[in-house]
């Protein structure tokens, strides 16, 4: 259903500093299965999802999505993608209910489908006490609900959530799980970016744990522990980033001694040659 | 289109409910013009003019018939309006009248104008400025001494049968200084007796006659307001004095204006308030539409980003053209009700004011004064594409903002140049003209200025509505096209909190300089193009009209070449050399072949005569030629004017100049990204907009689109600079033809003439139609561009 193939991402600040948020990222995920991106924050999850939403364009590397390619047929991906952030906001002056609708309308679906679809959601999420208050007014659950809604709207095969649970509080974020995992009984693809192990080892079927835009390792949580010979998840976690942290840094000294080195000789050629 | 109208529909829907916007749009201008107009009415009746405060010295010098005072102050009759007489102080020197109590002030005053009037008499004007301005003193009148005794003196004589009219020159030695010096009442004294009998009026011409004189400060306000009262007041009293000495001298009283009779004013108050009115439309109109267009635009785009719903909104499967056009549309509505929400209620104010004023005629005035329902049709069609082009450019300058602040500072510069543009418009002296019609706000605001200007208001904007429109239409769609890239492009819809550093902006545009220009690049350049051309025609100074008409065609020449060089030809080079790597590739500049050439010469002779033939069919469109641009024409058929001249400035400069910018820069950053239509149709419609006249910018942009396609289909700029280069020749050639040798056979056989002038026969336009073909079909079987497989894939390394 997913299947993105050396995903990279290069950002340039205005003094001209390329800066990698992605380095070469490749996952596929099937269908009615739940995928889990793991990482710290600024490890590169939202950049590489936000690719895939067709939001932002890769620099290298290619990524489909039900087939279609998220740079050339953007519009097909994203009418096949249902998609939610925790900065994927909603209207202040909309209502929940105002808000999925336009959505729906926007996603082309026809308004005989459309009203019963929204019947049920708003029944499934739970939402229809507060389907006429004002976006302004909703709490953080709500919004998320409604936020939820809305990425459901037009039926997606393919549903994305970046970090979806952050700022919730337990109850809320516990339903939002349950939520997803409907969403894979019913057969959709569901990418999911989370910073919480707990969750991983919930629901996900597969995970990628993603440190400084590269994927350092990815499996099931079971075949992870065991590759890696580490039973505790978050400690597997914590090795891995730690290892590679290590690597890097290493690898920066390494160039650093180098450039030293050089800068030795040069000063040595130059005693030499007042000597 | 669905997706368009549902954002637009949401859109709406959501300022709608925005409190702050509908106070805006809304209710803004439906109180403030009413709160405003009571204001100013309170104001008027509140409003008092200060009295200002004259000396006068030497009130006994001036004669009782007719008395310029009355119980100690002006006579009332002086004044032009009776309730005049209040805004003027009179301290004289005359002696107080029995029961006034000593003033210290007064004698305070009249000490300090004594002295004042003596350090001028003594010093000039400089010491005496300093005493006046020290004292405080706002106007002096000076009344020399004799002065009344002289004047009674000469009308006596004048009633004598036979009398001269020349005055007496002044009988005693005294200088003006002693005059002054001596007291009123001395004065009084010594005045000498008329006697007619003994001394008969001796011409004496060059003599002073010693007048009354006013003192004052030019440089203060205060004096200046006192003076120009008082000499209203003592210019009606000489008209009384000078009528008495006609009278005496037996000649007609309309003798003290013999040539110029009363003017002829046919204005009625209320009309002249309605024309005021009328005047403050364009300003009212431009500054609301943006006002209008302001707050919507920064909450469509960064108050979207801030409250995170853009990463929603593009996440759909609509295009971005979809959204900006939706959020454009959105922000037009707003910007267009608010302008005329604005303009009714101003309207609905004045003429509440209006209908206050008493008075017959004003009905009529009004009527007659106020716009008729086709010039307000035009007025709300040219509203359009004002906020047209303010709507489009908010939404793209808040693309750069993230959040409602941000994009309050981003916005700002636009509402000041807005609102200089609209003042630009309202002074007296800016008409419409050809090269105002065609500047965005500027073209359509003075348009609406000239409707507005009278019942003749429609034809005299009638010829200008055409360029006015598609100006104001390519800038909207500029600036529409602007916002949706803007959209499109990444780093302004996820902007990290950069610290924007120009220098290292600046070394980073350098460094990152590619071998083509980049669109933005293009953009910039045409910009700077644009803003040397407007120095070019603002500083360009016309040839004085004592030159012969050969020395003015002449300097012109001279002037356009100059302009063709130093503002197009050289800044675009400098632009190509600070943006490209190479310039020489981006501008195309390299050898193509013979054939590529030839085909550039076949096709200006295969388009000329079309290009002659439509603008002959268009020729009622246009309007007429403008009189730098005629007096042009004339010089380039002046048998006088040095052939070399002509072609250097008519054919080689602009082939050369005007090349390198729109064929070199423009075209090679327009069509960047592979998109060569995008660069040839642009480029074309910037080339036809840099030409200003209707006609040239017809010729220029069809011309513009035959340059853009030859260049990018041969790979070079050369053929491009020999059609451009042939074509003018033949406008030469066609110009001379037409004038001097119409009726020569070749002419005959060319050219048929019929009320709309010149056009070409229908053999002419067989054979250049089969000159084009057969152009077109050479070119398509010449190789491609050669230039994209020599220039280096390797990015540069920085």
């Amino acid at each position: 259903m997913i299947s993105a193939q050396g995903l990279t991402k290069h950002y340039e600040n205005l003094s001209g500093d390329p800066f990698v948020a992605v380095d070469g990222v490749s996952f596929e995920v099937a269908r009615g299965e739940i995928f889990g991106l793991l990482g710290a924050n600024g490890a590169g999850k939202t950049t590489c999802l936000r690719m895939l939403g067709t939001v932002l364009q890769p620099t290298a590397g290619t990524a489909t999505i039900a087939g279609f390619d998220v740079v050339t047929q953007a519009a097909e991906v994203r009418a096949h993608i249902g998609y939610m952030s925790g900065n994927t906001g909603i209207y202040d002056r909309m209502t929940p209910w105002e808000f999925v609708e336009y959505y729906g309308r926007l996603h082309g679906v026809p308004r005989a489908t459309l009203r019963p679809r929204m019947e049920s959601l708003f029944e499934r999420l739970q939402m229809n006490d507060f389907r006429k208050t004002p976006g302004a007014q909703l709490s953080t659950g709500m919004r998320q609900k409604t936020s939820i809604a809305r990425a459901l709207v037009h039926d997606p095969p393919v549903v994305i959530f970046d970090e979806p649970t952050s700022g919730l509080d337990v109850l809320v974020a516990r339903s939002l799980l349950g939520i997803i995992a409907d969403l894979r009984r019913e057969g959709r693809s569901v990418v999911f970016s989370t910073h919480i192990m707990s969750e991983v080892k919930r629901l996900c079927d597969r995970v990628a744990i993603v440190h400084r835009g590269r994927v350092l390792a990815a499996g099931t949580v079971a075949d992870l522990t065991r590759e890696h010979g580490q039973p505790d998840f978050e400690e597997l976690f914590f090795e891995l980033v730690s290892g590679s942290e290590r690597a890097s840094g290493s690898q920066r000294a390494a160039g650093s001694a180098t450039a030293d080195g050089v800068l030795a000789n040069s000063s040595a050629t130059g005693s030499e040659t007042l000597a | 289109m669905k997706g368009v109208w549902q954002v637009f529909y949401r859109e709406l829907r959501d300022q709608l409910r925005d409190r702050r916007t509908l106070f805006m749009a809304v209710v803004l201008p439906v109180l403030l013009y009413p709160a405003l107009g009571l204001g100013a009415l309170q104001m008027a009746l509140l409003y008092r003019e200060k009295p200002r405060t004259v000396v006068l010295l030497g009130s006994g010098n001036l004669p009782a018939d007719p008395p310029l005072l009355e119980n100690g102050t002006f006579a009332p009759r002086w004044f032009d309006l009776p309730t005049d007489a209040g805004r003027l102080q009179l301290v004289t020197d005359a002696p107080p009248a029995p029961g006034e109590p000593a003033h210290g002030r007064r004698e305070e005053l009249l000490d300090a104008a004594r002295r004042v009037w003596e350090s001028y008499q003594a010093e000039g004007g400089a010491a005496a400025g300093q005493a006046f301005d020290l004292a405080e003193l706002e106007a002096v009148i000076v009344v020399p001494d004799g002065f009344g005794a002289r004047l009674d003196q000469v009308r006596a004589r004048l009633r004598q049968p036979g009398a001269g009219v020349n005055p007496p020159a002044e009988t005693s030695s005294q200088s003006p200084a002693e005059a002054s010096q001596s007291t009123p009442a001395e004065g009084a004294d010594e005045r000498p007796q008329p006697d007619a009998t003994t001394s008969p009026p001796v011409p004496e011409s060059g003599a002073e006659w010693p007048r009354v004189r006013i003192v004052y400060n030019k440089a203060r306000d205060q004096s200046v307001s006192a003076w120009s009262r008082s000499a209203n007041v003592l210019e009606n009293w000489q008209g009384a004095v000078l009528a008495g000495l006609l009278a005496d001298g037996r000649l007609d009283r309309q003798f003290a204006q013999p040539a110029i009779g009363p003017d002829v004013d046919l204005s009625i108050p209320a009309e002249v308030s309605a024309n005021q009115f009328t005047r403050l439309v364009p300003l009212v109109l431009v500054l609301m539409s943006l006002t209008g267009a302001f707050y919507p635009a920064i909450d469509l785009v960064a108050g979207e980003r801030e409250r995170g719903t853009m990463e929603t909104l593009l996440i759909l499967p609509i295009s971005r053209l979809q959204i900006v056009l939706g959020k454009f549309a959105a922000v037009l509505c707003f910007s267009l009700v608010t302008a005329l929400l604005n303009l009714l209620s101003v309207g609905f104010t004045s003429r509440q004011i209006l209908s206050s004023i008493p008075g017959r005629e004003q009905a009529t005035a009004l009527a007659m004064s106020l716009p008729g329902p086709g010039s307000v049709a035009l007025l709300v069609v040219l509203l359009l594409p004002v906020a047209g082009l303010f709507s489009a450019l908010s939404l793209a300058l808040s693309c750069f903002a993230r959040s409602n602040k941000e994009g309050q500072y981003y916005l700002s510069p636009l509402l000041m140049v807005g609102m200089g543009l609209g003042f630009y418009c309202l002074s007296p002296g800016v008409e419409l003209s050809p090269q105002l019609a065609i500047l965005p706000i500027i073209g359509p605001s003075l348009m609406m200025k000239t409707l507005l200007s009278g019942p003749a208001g429609f034809e005299a904007v009638r010829g200008y509505l055409p360029s006015v429109l598609l100006s104001s239409l390519l800038y909207t769609g500029l600036a529409v096209w602007w916002g949706c890239e803007l959209f499109k492009g990444e780093a302004v819809l996820f902007r990290d909190s950069d610290r924007f550093e120009p220098r290292a902006w600046l070394r980073q545009q350098w460094r990152t300089r590619g071998w083509h220009a980049t669109l933005s690049q293009a953009v910039a350049g045409f910009a700077v193009l644009m803003l040397l051309r407007f120095f070019g025609i603002v500083g360009a100074t016309a040839p004085s009209s004592d030159l012969s008409a050969t020395e003015r065609g002449m300097s012109l020449l001279k002037q356009t070449a100059g302009q063709q060089v130093w503002l197009l030809g050289l800044p675009a080079l400098v632009l190509a050399g600070l943006c490209l790597r190479r310039p020489a590739i981006g501008l195309r500049w390299c050898w193509p072949g013979w054939k590529p050439l030839a085909v550039g010469a076949l096709l200006a002779v295969g388009l000329f005569p079309l290009l002659v033939w439509l603008q002959h069919r268009l020729s009622w469109f246009f309007a007429n030629t403008p009189e730098t641009a005629r007096d042009l024409g004339q010089a380039l058929l002046d048998p006088a004017v040095p052939l070399w001249q002509v072609i250097g400035t008519i054919v080689l400069a602009p082939a050369i100049c005007e090349e390198l910018a729109f064929r070199g820069l423009l075209l090679d950053g327009l069509s960047s990204q592979g998109r060569a239509w995008r660069g040839v149709i642009i480029s074309a419609l910037m080339f036809g907009a840099s030409h200003m006249i209707p006609q040239q910018v017809f010729n220029a942009t069809l011309l513009g689109l035959a340059l853009g396609w030859l260049t990018l289909r041969t790979g070079s700029l050369l053929p491009a600079m020999v059609m451009h280069a042939c074509n003018n020749a033949l406008a030469i050639l066609f110009a001379r033809l037409t004038t001097h040798s119409s009726d020569s056979k070749i002419a005959g056989w060319l050219l048929q003439t019929d009320v709309s002038g010149p056009g070409p026969t229908l053999p002419l336009l067989c054979a250049a139609i089969a000159c084009c073909a057969g152009g077109y079909f050479w070119l398509s079987r010449l190789p491609g561009p050669v230039a994209a497989s020599e220039e280096p894939s390797s990015q540069p390394n920085s």
